[in-house]
């Protein structure tokens, strides 16, 4: 049914209990206990218990008094929190009517309705298990804070849908507890206070770095694809032991040059007259007429490895991992200057090491179309442009869309605070602020930043199908407080 | 020393209500409230029927892939059936995939009925005999199907619980045959000798399919006790009078054929057993609406949209094997230079094999058997044509082919059943002497055009090698691809091996989920 409505509830309950020694012991201990409708009478409830302790190390009395040295904390972690997240009604059967539950007899539809979907009784609560170790340090009096965070995240118990098995015959499976994914990664906060005084500068940074890994996959830990899995849609695979959502496609290896090349690779598209009694293919290698108009394989079409060294170029065997869409680090820098009533406010942000597919590219409105293939040694990038099977999911269209990005910039005055009050209002500040101002990166998309996992889909990302950029954006103003 | 400074402890707890933690679905039952009435069991009965028609499921219009693999037809190389008719297909082919989970889609549907409707209190026991009848007449009939496209099958007699699915192996097609047997039995057994409503199987049905079950199993199985019992099921079926063929003496035989096909005559005295498709017109009622006849009819005049899928032609052969004294013959081919007339009578123009669709060989014929049916000057994609999976023409084919296996001679009863069909055609009565098995197979073959039976036909009597010899020797054009002509040595048959073919593989994804299926030896090497 396409249109619906669906009802869910939540119930929690929530304990803490803290405990500090001397402020330099600190034990915080949490349990939570939540009841979902999303899951069946004998799992609703989950109990999630969080510990997290921290040793304040600069007030031990073995420690020197280091004037530099003016917080150092060590802190560690565990704890475990559920996740719903799952679609409603999985724990019971669905019933399905209409359409092809339906039949004919004396010449008119007649209704029909029967069990569309399994019940999954067993369905729980999701799991998330993280362990974290984490410094604080607080240097030069305040004007260094830093902070450094390990964690080691499982996520158990995730919520996929069963793989369908043909002899159950069901229309659609239920979601279980199936999946298992891992996120160990490191968080890094600095901020700082580089200058202070009539002129003062400080940086804040942001640094994050994290590796993703699924560990268990329903039905055999099969791979999951996010589309119908043809092989000119572009689509994220998620393969046991690779992150989740990876660009999935033909590998690359240039252009074919010349017919010889053509004719001496395996078996894409070329012209065929048969296969041999051992099933290989024999080319047409007469067939070498004006690769303007040819439809068969000819110089100037991608060239794409056959990975399994078979001789065939199949979706089967020659498809694999060729963008990764989680990147290798973000990062996020703050300077901030503020001199008399004048502040400037400078946030750039960047990525590293993520692709995009891009499937703008290769789009005859596209300036590269320009160098297309058209002789030998003419282009080992830009295939001809009637080409043939250049259309598929390949290496071709995945990009590199690591950015550094201006993302915001603020420059404000405000009047000083005596001559506000003497005309009686509590704050007076002009402002600019601009975002999106300037980017650096190699993509050739409209922007970098479409890498963002689509809302809903944990397994679609890193597709470029055209979306708007993010929006240039400048905007003044005056704040006033009385 | 101060051991605690403080704790601070906060721990809520309310002793609270569940209520909104149980959540009914508020637009539609879920299984919990389904199989509580009589009216639940009845959905659900039409819903195992329905599971044969959905588009992927066999009597959608996947069944052109059986036809394609004998020695008839061919499909076009963008059709679905294109892999197999050049036995290139393997375990990941989708085709294979839809044969194998449409009909346990189907089982199990019946599979639901047969545990649920008893537990239901105050179904009358005719009411309820009828309901059980019927769904152990499809699963049967499912059953007799799976075993003839894969051989040794998993047998599954209760609905799944599970959803990780099944852990079950094969069993030998003497088992899965036993079982269809035993369904059509309690079929034939609980069904009613009529139905209000025209479609729905009888009793008849079931002995009917029976005598067929009974033939293919004798051969298939090399029992031949069974040839009798086929021989006895189907004279119990033409003694009954229960079926006639659709047989005007007032009309020739042409004008009978296109009765016999005509959407105004479905559910005839004919059929016996036809899965029912209705169409509301369009393409968006394709679930009970078929794309079975639109898939094949040819696609004559695109510009015109009078034209179907074009799917499939046939062979060039056929032309010189088919007798041109057979009416049946173009009734059921469209051969080059041949008129295209609407239902209204209007001549459209003349049949081109060259532009009926893009790869066709010279002087091949276009599918017509169910043109008639759709021959307006404007067609849709969807049909009403049921398909007519058992007619009475095949029944009595069978009676005479079993009255000549059970003992080696046809008697005057199947020479009666044999001659009944030939004078519906308009032609003339062969003499019992002369009605080998040769003969009858090809009776059957001309009689059955392009109804998916041709293929078994071989199988059973594992002749396929023979004939595409046969079809190859008299095939002279070359298929033509996008303008380009293949090498005679491409004849798509070459790819046939006995030992491997005459059954499909197991699909990749029922081995990937079931543990205990087990490619069949032929078909592991090449996986």
């Amino acid at each position: 049914m396409g249109n619906g409505q669906v009802e869910s509830g939540i119930n929690s309950y929530f304990g803490r209990v803290f405990y500090d020694y001397q402020g330099k012991y600190l034990v915080t201990g949490t349990v939570r206990r939540d009841g979902s409708s999303r899951f069946g009478e004998d799992n609703r409830w989950g109990t999630f218990p969080a510990l997290s302790a921290a040793w304040r190390i600069t007030e031990e009395s073995f420690m020197p008094d280091l004037p530099w040295l003016g917080d150092l904390k060590i802190r560690a972690g565990y704890g475990i929190s559920g996740s719903d997240n799952a679609g409603n009604y999985q724990y019971a059967a669905a019933v399905g009517q209409g359409g092809e539950y339906d039949y004919s007899f004396n010449g008119g539809e007649i209704p029909g309705a029967t069990i569309s979907r399994l019940a999954n009784p067993l369905l729980r609560w999701e799991e998330i298990r993280m362990a974290n170790f984490a410094i604080d340090a607080s240097l030069f009096g305040n004007r260094l804070n830093v902070s450094v965070d390990f964690y080691d995240k499982l996520t158990s118990d995730l919520f996929l849908p069963f793989a369908p098995a043909l002899e159950l015959g069901n229309e659609s499976t239920p979601e279980g507890n199936l999946g298992e994914i891992s996120n160990k990664g490191v968080d890094i906060t600095i901020n700082s206070v580089n200058m202070q005084g009539a002129f003062t500068w400080t940086t804040d940074m942001v640094f994050g770095t994290v590796k993703n890994e699924i560990l268990k996959l329903p039905g055999n830990n099969a791979d999951r694809f996010t589309s119908d899995g043809w092989q000119n849609n572009p689509h994220n695979i998620s393969r046991v032991g690779e992150e989740v959502g990876a660009i999935y496609g033909y590998a690359l290896d240039g252009i074919f040059q010349t017919w010889d090349e053509v004719y001496s690779h395996a078996y894409q598209d070329q012209a065929l007259i048969e296969f041999d009694t051992d099933g290989n293919p024999v080319y047409d290698v007469n067939a070498r007429d004006d690769v303007t108009r040819r439809t068969s394989t000819s110089p100037g079409d991608f060239r794409y490895k056959d990975l399994n060294g078979d001789g065939f170029i199949d979706s089967e065997n020659d498809r694999t991992i060729i963008g990764s869409v989680i990147p290798d680090f973000t990062i996020g820098l703050t300077n901030t200057f503020s001199y008399k009533g004048f502040l400037l406010s400078v946030l750039f942000q960047g990525v590293q090491g993520i692709h995009v597919y891009n499937t703008l590219k290769g789009d005859y409105t596209t300036r590269e179309r320009l160098d297309a293939w058209d002789g030998e040694g003419s282009s080992n990038n830009e295939p001809r442009l009637a080409g043939n099977g250049n259309g598929r999911t390949s290496a071709y269209r995945v990009e590199q869309a690591d950015f550094i990005r201006l993302k915001n910039l603020k420059l404000a005055y405000s009047l000083p605070r005596d001559l506000v009050s003497k005309i009686g209002l509590g704050a007076f500040q002009l402002y600019v602020t601009g975002t999106n101002l300037w980017t650096i990166t190699k993509y050739t998309g409209y922007d970098p930043e479409v890498g963002l996992r689509e809302a809903g889909d944990n397994e679609t990302a890193g597709i470029d199908r055209g979306r708007y950029p993010l929006t240039q954006q400048f905007t003044g103003g005056l704040s006033v407080t009385f | 020393m101060k051991r605690i400074l403080y704790i601070i402890l906060t721990i809520s707890l309310f002793v609270g209500c569940e209520d909104n933690l149980i959540q009914e679905n508020p637009t539609g039952p879920t299984g919990d409230d389904f199989f509580q009435t009589e009216r639940d069991v009845q959905l659900a009965v039409v819903a195992a029927y329905g599971g044969l028609t959905n588009e992927n499921a066999p009597w959608g219009n996947n069944m052109w892939g059986v036809e394609a693999m004998s020695d008839n037809a061919y499909g076009i190389a963008d059709a679905p059936y294109n892999r197999l008719d050049e036995f290139e297909h393997d375990s990941n082919t989708g085709l294979i995939q839809n044969y194998y989970g449409y009909l346990y889609r189907a089982i199990n549907r019946s599979n639901l009925v047969l545990q649920k409707a008893p537990q239901i209190e105050g179904i009358a026991q005719a009411d309820l005999d009828n309901y059980l009848g019927q769904v152990y007449f499809l699963r049967g009939y499912e059953y007799f199907l799976l075993t003839l496209l894969f051989e040794d099958v998993p047998i599954i007699l209760e609905p799944p619980v599970e959803p990780a699915g099944y852990s079950v192996a094969a069993s030998p097609a003497a088992d899965v045959y036993a079982q269809a047997i035993a369904d059509l039995e309690m079929a034939e057994q609980l069904l009613p000798d009529t139905q209000d409503d025209a479609g729905r199987v009888i009793s008849m049905t079931a002995t009917a399919m029976l005598a067929k079950v009974y033939l293919f199993g004798a051969d298939e199985l090399g029992n031949t006790a069974w040839y009798g019992e086929a021989e006895q099921k189907a004279a119990q079926v033409i003694n009954s009078g229960t079926y006639q063929l659709v047989d005007d003496p007032a009309l020739t035989p042409h004008e009978n054929l296109v009765s016999l096909w005509s959407l105004d005559n479905q559910n005839s005295t004919e059929d016996i057993f036809a899965v029912q498709h209705y169409s509301s017109g369009g393409w968006s009622n394709g679930n009970v609406a078929s794309s079975y006849p639109m898939g094949i009819n040819p696609r004559l005049d695109r510009a015109l949209n009078i034209w179907g899928f074009g799917w499939m032609h046939t062979y060039e052969s056929v032309e010189a094997q088919w007798d041109d004294a057979d009416p049946r013959k173009r009734f059921t081919l469209f051969f080059d230079g041949d008129d295209v007339v609407t239902i209204n009578g209007d001549t459209l123009g003349q049949y081109s094999s060259s532009t009926a669709r893009g790869e066709s060989r010279r002087d091949s014929g276009g599918p017509k058997k169910f043109w008639w049916s759709e021959s307006f000057d404007r067609v849709s994609g969807q049909s009403d044509l049921d398909a007519k999976v058992l007619r009475y023409a095949d029944l009595l084919l069978i009676h005479a082919e079993a009255d000549l296996m059970a003992d080696g001679t046809v008697s005057a009863a199947g020479e009666t059943s044999f001659n009944e069909v030939r004078a519906r055609a308009g032609l003339a009565p062969i003499a019992a002497a002369s009605i080998t098995r040769d003969v009858i197979l090809e009776e059957r073959r001309w009689e059955l055009f392009l109804e998916c039976h041709r293929w078994f036909d071989l199988m059973r009597t594992q002749s396929a090698e023979q004939a595409f010899d046969d079809i190859e020797a008299l095939d002279n054009t070359l298929p033509q691809y996008f303008g380009y002509a293949l090498n005679k040595n491409d004849f798509e048959k070459q790819g046939f091996i006995p030992q491997k073919h005459y059954k499909l593989p197991y699909p990749q994804a029922a081995l990937d989920q079931n543990p205990a299926l087990v490619q069949k030896p032929e078909w592991a090497a090449s996986e």
